[in-house]
């Protein structure tokens, strides 16, 4: 198992400075100028824009700019942002919390909404809970957050006043924002759990269960839940990444900070170090959710080795 | 004179709701929030030019002197009294006696040289538009409370500037933080000193304790009224206005149409209207790329086009409050050196089409008008619907194919810079009519120039050098109606709309007004009714 993670650790290594350098060239690729988007609505000479790229070092070739950038990584200096000159650093020690904790509150939501209507809707096939669950699922997937969201701030922000339409700061005002990046990822489970939970319901060793004069809730929960949990955990891990990508869309609607508006105003701007730092903390990210998914499932189910 | 009716109007209709509140003294104390539609790069006025960041950092440093958008001239601020040298190189300023920046070192003629110096120091790159580049040349401290401003060549839009960019921050504070940090942490000497900032959230104020030197164009003497200003940055704009409903922000900006229409007749809220100066809504009109290298051409759209329809359609809720209304001209009547007679387009089909017709420019079997084979169409790039889907449908009536392509700001300026739009979007918030040479001076052609209507013109050329530095003001309003005359006979530009700051504030707000560029709050009179 030791060498296993030691070994996976480093395969990931590769992988984030693979996706590092890609997306450093791509941004510098990417036509647009970033000392034409920091004057804003302000017209300015042409001179003046030449003197604001000189101060940033952007009218030096792109070759040399990627190998200063290189040079900066290597020493562990994640720069400082070419718009506001505050360390990138600063920008992802306060943005990280406050997106883990979104998608950590959404993935609780989708986990438990998503695990119960799944369960319901199959031991119930058929009948009008699970019409309900399936209706609560497809809607779920179907519909944008951009879109829910700003249907949860008018419903129960400004209409029914119980939570704040911005999502900053207090518990209550987390509430809209994970209800609605927890909609997808509770639909989602929702609909796998059903059809693995129909699917094993109608194995031997449950029948053989109900045989032995089992409760029927002992039945679902302890011997066909258990078996039909593990796409649904893999499901779950996997949407903990699209839950950080969703969070661009949620931050942006709920006007929360965070990772995705961090990374989109850094793209829009072209402000390079954003974007790299960003990008960095998001694979750093990734490989881990992947690397414990794996871990996981090898718990749940004992036929799982790695060696 | 429209200009007053203007502002009659606005003033009546904004006086209505407030009617009742007038007589009680303002309240003391209490949080306002102020939504941002976008996040502020530097608390720095020295190295930003940056609009969301302007409206925040205006609260923390005073300038030396004010532009009253009452009569349009310079009022005193820090600077009690001020002179131009007859060459129009020098200008010196007297300076208020007393001033102290918020962290207790003096505001004195070698702050103010200190500030000049740093934001010409090519090596900060300040990103401050409107600023003397190019002309400033040195800072003279004649003695501790007056200070001489030598420019190497005359350049008129000074004072201007002055009342608007160059706002003074505490040398100590820079020190202390180094240039590159004092962006966030500043330290200035305004009714509002900094707190926190936390980004992509919240910026935070609070009322200078010892502030004693507003302009004599404020209601009232003394620190300001409100305990903290709150900036909280909302990019989503039905969320903005939805924060406003909830309670969580007391005035929000950028206000869409439709949520206008809803919510100003509400008696919680107000509507608060800042009209702009500077080049309205305008369009370059590439003068380069066929077909719009043909003034016939150029001509017939600015006739072809319905601008009263437009704004009607596009910004209706917005028409009763003066905002967003029809532009002829280069400059909004707001402006100073507004010339309303070089409106000389107004919509007149049949005009455009016999224009069209003795150009050569005949219309084929599909109604496109086409000359030697060439069909008669026109790329229109913009970063927001709404005008260009009209401008296509008007123009076709005229025999012009207008291709509408909507992309976000970067592409759009992409375009741009490659000359591959006939048509393309301008910013052009700005108090001096000089801002008109970002869009037509052949020096700004290319490299990132705003001349995207690629001209060349020497005539032009010598009436803006000449508007730039003419120091007499009749004389230098002169030069930029021959200008705006001389650019609309040319076509170079297509004015649509004017382009102004629209509102809404909660019931509670009082006195909050907007400065002469109609976008920068003034918050130093404003109160929380309780």
């Amino acid at each position: 198992m030791a060498s296993f993670i030691v070994y996976r650790l480093g395969h990931s290594a590769g992988v984030i400075l693979g996706v590092l350098v890609l997306v450093s060239l791509m941004i510098h690729l990417v036509p647009g100028d970033p000392a034409q988007l920091m004057v804003g609505d302000a017209p300015v000479s042409a001179a003046q824009l030449q003197a604001i790229r000189h101060s940033l070092g952007l009218d030096r070739p792109l070759p040399v700019q990627l190998g200063s950038d290189a040079v900066r990584f290597v020493r562990g200096n994640l720069g400082r942002s070419l718009r506001s000159g505050r360390p990138v650093i600063d920008y992802l020690r306060r943005a990280l919390p406050s997106t883990i904790s979104l998608a950590l509150a959404a993935m609780l939501f989708g986990v438990l909404v998503g695990v119960p209507a799944g369960v319901i809707a199959a031991v119930y096939r058929g009948r009008w809970a699970d019409a309900l669950a399936t209706a609560f699922a497809v809607v779920g997937i179907s519909l944008p957050s951009f879109w829910t969201g700003i249907l949860f701030i008018v419903l129960f922000a400004v209409e029914l006043g119980w939570f704040p339409a911005t999502g900053q700061g207090s518990g209550r005002a987390l509430v809209l924002p994970a209800l609605t990046l927890g909609w997808y990822p509770a639909g989602a489970i929702g609909r796998l759990l059903r059809s693995a939970m129909l699917e094993v319901l109608h194995k031997e060793y449950v029948g053989v269960a109900r045989a032995k004069g089992l409760r029927e809730g002992v039945v679902v929960m302890r011997h066909a839940l258990r078996n039909a949990l593990l796409p649904a955990v893999t499901l779950a891990t996997v949407q903990f990444g699209a839950l950080l990508s969703g969070a661009i869309i949620t931050e942006t609607v709920f006007a929360r900070e965070g990772l995705g508006r961090l990374i989109v105003d850094g793209i829009l701007q072209r402000d390079f170090p954003i974007v790299q730092g960003v990008v960095l903390v998001i694979a750093v990210i990734y490989t881990l959710v992947n690397l414990s998914t794996d871990l996981l499932c090898a718990w749940l189910d004992p036929r799982i080795h790695y060696g | 004179m429209r200009r007053m009716l203007l502002g009659l109007a606005l003033v009546a209709v904004a006086a209505l709701p407030q009617a009742g509140f007038t007589a009680a003294a303002p309240h003391r104390g209490g949080t306002l929030v102020y939504s941002l539609d976008g996040s502020p790069d530097k608390l720095d006025p020295n190295l930003s030019g940056l609009r969301p960041a302007q409206i925040v950092f205006f609260q923390i440093f005073d300038p030396l002197v004010v532009r009253d958008p009452k009569d349009n001239t310079i009022k005193a601020w820090l600077a009690t009294s001020w002179s131009v040298s007859p060459d129009g190189k020098v200008y010196t300023f007297h300076l208020r006696s007393g001033v102290k920046f918020h962290d207790g070192s003096p505001l004195d003629a070698a702050a103010v040289k200190f500030n000049f110096d740093r934001t010409h120091n090519p090596a900060l790159g300040t990103r401050c538009g409107g600023c003397a580049m190019g002309f400033y040349d040195a800072a003279d401290v004649v003695n501790a409370s007056t200070v001489a401003i030598h420019l190497k060549a005359p350049w008129a839009p000074f004072l201007d500037a002055a009342s608007l960019f160059y706002r003074m921050v505490s040398p100590a504070g820079v020190r202390k933080v180094g240039d590159q940090d004092f962006g966030q942490h500043p330290v200035g000497s305004g009714p509002f000193r900094f707190v926190q900032w936390i980004p992509n959230d919240r910026v935070i104020l609070e009322r200078n304790p010892d502030y004693g030197w507003p302009s004599p164009l404020f209601k009232h003497q003394g620190p300001a009224y409100l305990d903290r200003v709150i900036f909280r940055i909302i990019p989503e704009p039905s969320t903005r206005v939805n924060a406003l409903e909830t309670g969580e922000v007391q005035v929000t900006t950028a206000v869409a149409p439709q949520d206008f229409q809803r919510l100003a007749h509400d008696a919680r809220f107000k509507p608060i209207v800042g009209l702009s100066p500077g080049s309205p809504y305008s369009w370059a009109i590439n003068v380069t790329k066929p077909p719009t290298n043909d003034l016939a051409v150029r001509q017939a759209m600015e006739y072809g086009i319905n601008r009263d329809l437009i704004a009607r359609v596009v910004y209706g809720p917005f028409q009763p409050y003066g905002a967003y209304r029809p532009a002829y001209t280069l400059l909004s009547p707001v402006t100073w050196g507004y010339d309303k007679a070089s409106g000389i387009y107004h919509y007149d089909p049949v005009k455009a089409r016999a224009l069209l017709d003795a150009a050569g420019w005949k219309p084929g079997p599909d109604g496109i008008r086409r000359k030697d084979g060439q069909p008669l169409v026109i790329v229109f790039n913009a970063w927001e619907h709404g005008i260009p889907e009209l401008v296509q449908a008007e123009l076709r009536s005229v025999g012009i194919d207008v291709k509408v392509g909507i992309y976000d700001a970067l592409t759009v300026n992409e375009d741009q810079r490659k000359g591959e739009s006939n048509l393309s979007p301008l910013p052009g918030a700005r108090t001096d009519p000089d801002v008109l040479s970002a869009f037509l001076h052949s020096r700004n052609v290319g490299g990132g120039g705003f001349n995207f209507s690629f001209v060349k013109d020497p005539e032009l050329d010598k009436l803006f050098d000449a508007g730039a530095t003419e120091v007499n003001l009749e004389r230098r309003k002169q030069i930029y109606a021959d200008a705006q005359r001389y650019a609309m006979e040319k076509a170079y530009m297509l004015p649509i709309t004017t382009r102004d700051n629209v509102s809404l504030e909660s019931a509670k707000v009082q006195d909050l007004r907007f400065d002469a560029t109609g976008f920068f709050p003034w918050l130093y009179d404003t109160s929380l009714a309780p």
